[in-house]
């Protein structure tokens, strides 16, 4: 039987990959090279499930199930004002375990289906700074409902549990995400009510309150228009039950996003492989 | 020149406007022409409607879905209307995500995503 050993929640900037790769200190990216070392020295996972905020399907639930996926560049680049170098990342994919997942998904109702996507940034800027080496099935976080998308998180778990697959799930996004408020000088950037609202996430995720994420006050989550609309979590709920997150760190201030980072227990006892 | 013009200042011939909530493709036919291409709203259905302009002159407006372009070694084919845009590789890829549900970071912010 197969085992969906943690879940994540992290941030998917793509400067994160550009302070890696220059060694600039960030708590984020350190954040996220322990997760990949968790990931690979102490869970063993043979597949990762990336769900990427940026993968918004409106009509349903996809999953790519490649053989190999490919990246492609879905954020400025340079010589716009904060543009990035052009990164790149491939992967081994797991059709078996992303069929599985949508034949789930359909069981539980939802509409389901398989697209050849690849990777954006929002799924392999994080696995690249976490230097992970497992396969991974990309898919969709989706403009669906929260219910809906908390079914697609129970319908994941099921799925991995059907296969004989030890896997993770990461669901990365940003409690604030206000690109738009971007300044020159990262330290003037981060605004009282985007601190508010990622304490107030903050608080409810690590008591696993996660059904009161949906009446936060609506003019606090539209002025921090949070990435995805808060549905990673809501998916990281339906996967792992709704245990309490551990925030392993958080940095709000960055091109006013607020990078935070928590791990999700699944109940699954990791046996080292 | 216009059109490719805004499109070295993105660093990219396919950038996402947060602000009007679309996205523009820029790029030549292959007699030259200049092409802009404009995904102006994602429907339900994940198409896009769309708006093709080749030179200042509107040519089509349509409804753009993901099985009817195809890709080619130096640029994108579409179905209907049938025009060849030349772009570079890295541009179509991103446009390609965008048809399949991408939202990418913007190359415009807005006070939301999408």
């Amino acid at each position: 039987m197969g085992e969906l050993l943690k879940a994540y929640f992290v941030p998917n900037g793509s400067y994160l990959m550009q302070e890696d790769e220059d060694n600039i200190p960030d708590p984020s990216v350190d954040a996220l090279r322990r997760i990949g070392k968790e990931i690979r020295e102490e869970l063993k996972a043979e597949v990762m499930i990336v769900a990427s905020p940026h993968w918004g399907t409106k009509s349903g639930f996809y999953v790519d199930p490649g053989q190999h996926h490919t990246s492609f560049t879905d954020y400025p680049l340079l010589p716009a004002k904060w543009g990035r170098r052009p990164f790149s990342y491939e992967a081994e994919g797991d059709p078996d375990l992303a069929l599985a997942i949508v034949k789930s998904a359909e069981a539980m109702g939802l509409n389901a289906g398989i697209k050849t996507y690849g990777l954006d940034h929002g799924a392999f800027c994080p696995v690249k700074v976490m230097r992970v080496n497992c396969k991974i099935v990309p898919v969709t976080i989706t403009q669906r409902p929260f219910q809906e998308c908390l079914i697609w998180g129970r319908a994941i778990r099921e799925a991995v549990e059907g296969s004989s697959r030890r896997a993770v799930l990461v669901a990365p996004g940003n409690l604030t995400h206000r690109l738009d408020l971007r300044h020159d000088d990262e330290s003037e950037v981060y605004f009282d009510e985007a601190k508010q609202f990622d304490e107030l996430v903050i608080d409810l995720v690590t008591a696993g309150k996660f059904d009161e994420l949906e009446s936060i006050d609506p003019a606090l989550l539209k002025t921090a228009a949070p990435e995805a609309g808060l549905r990673p979590l809501v998916l990281i709920k339906g996967a792992t039950g709704g245990r309490p997150g551990k925030l392993l760190c958080y940095h709000g201030m960055k091109y006013s996003v607020g990078d935070a980072t928590f791990e999700f227990a699944t109940g699954a006892q990791p046996s080292g492989g | 020149m216009i059109f490719m013009a805004i499109a070295e200042q993105f660093g990219s011939a396919f950038i996402y406007d947060a602000v009007q909530k679309k996205a523009v493709l820029w790029g030549k036919t292959e007699t030259g022409a200049e092409v802009q291409l404009e995904l102006i709203h994602r429907n339900d259905d994940d198409s896009h409607d769309a708006l093709l302009m080749i030179g200042k002159n509107e040519k089509a407006r349509f409804v753009l879905r993901e099985e009817e372009v195809e890709y080619l070694h130096a640029g994108i084919q579409l179905k209907q209307p049938s025009v060849k845009i030349v772009v570079d590789n890295v541009s179509a890829a991103k446009f390609r995500g965008f048809t399949k549900g991408n939202i990418p970071t913007p190359d415009i912010p807005g006070d939301s995503l999408p």
